[in-house]
């Protein structure tokens, strides 16, 4: 999945993302590109709020969530390396497997914990590589049939 | 993880020290933490610092600074329902060629 930034100032977010808590004001500038394109590597939503997990213009070693309405779609594929959860309260998960297997991963990422540092370099590389490209529907279901035959 | 508390490490340097000033101005944001985001660390800072498990945020510098060839960001522990910021790190990340102890 791939997006474009179009905006990177709290200016233009809704008022349900407005939260200073978290550092979401309306001052707020974020380290992105107007115009330019971003790899989502895991999504988080609630109530509403879907944050994209990027990694912005002063990215290091760990994609950080940013406001969805501060960009927009343009490649909707999902990554093969993605799973899916839906936690008890509610809350809704994309992410690749170590994200899952191991509760506490994104902590120990942004920790900058060694391992999970060396996970998201190759989770990364394979992302930002991936093939989207299928085969039109007839000839992928004709190679189906002849397999299946066999 | 940590069991106890973890004490502020100092800046290093005085690009570290305004990276930190500028972030604790107020150019900062969540990294993690919130009721739809649980900090892995919360049992710890609860029972260390005190409140509530969905008051507590790990934050970052918004600005990354270049020190010394590493991406230089600084980090801490933050209630946001009594503004109490804890454990605040530098994280130094070095590019992969570079030595570390420039």
């Amino acid at each position: 999945m791939i997006v474009r930034c179009i905006a990177n100032t709290g200016e233009v977010l809704p008022e349900n993302y407005i939260d200073p808590a978290r550092g979401y004001t309306k001052k707020v500038e974020l380290p992105l590109t107007v115009g330019k394109e971003y790899v989502v590597y895991a999504i988080r939503s609630w109530q509403g709020i879907v944050w994209y997990y990027i990694c912005d213009d002063n990215y290091s070693y760990y994609p950080i969530q940013t406001p969805a309405p501060l960009f927009e779609v343009v490649d909707n594929r999902v990554s093969k390396y993605w799973q899916f959860m839906l936690d008890p309260n509610g809350v809704l998960r994309f992410a690749f497997e170590q994200w899952f297997t191991d509760p506490c991963f994104y902590d120990k990422l942004t920790d900058q914990e060694e391992a999970e540092v060396e996970i998201f370099e190759k989770v990364k590389e394979l992302m930002d590589a991936e093939d989207f490209s299928l085969p039109p529907l007839d000839v992928a279901v004709e190679k189906l049939r002849e397999t299946v035959s066999v | 993880m940590n069991q106890g508390a973890i004490p502020d490490e100092s800046p290093r340097n005085l690009q570290e020290q305004l990276l930190l000033q500028d972030a604790k101005a107020g150019n900062s944001r969540a990294i993690q933490g919130g009721p739809d985001d649980i900090l892995g660390d919360v049992s710890r800072l609860v029972a260390l610092y005190g409140g509530n498990p969905e008051d507590w945020y790990k934050i970052t510098s918004i600005q990354a600074f270049t020190i010394n060839v590493a991406s230089v960001q600084v980090h801490w522990f933050e209630n946001a329902k009594i503004f109490q910021q804890v454990e605040l790190k530098f994280k130094r990340q070095y590019p992969k060629i570079a030595p570390k102890n420039l």
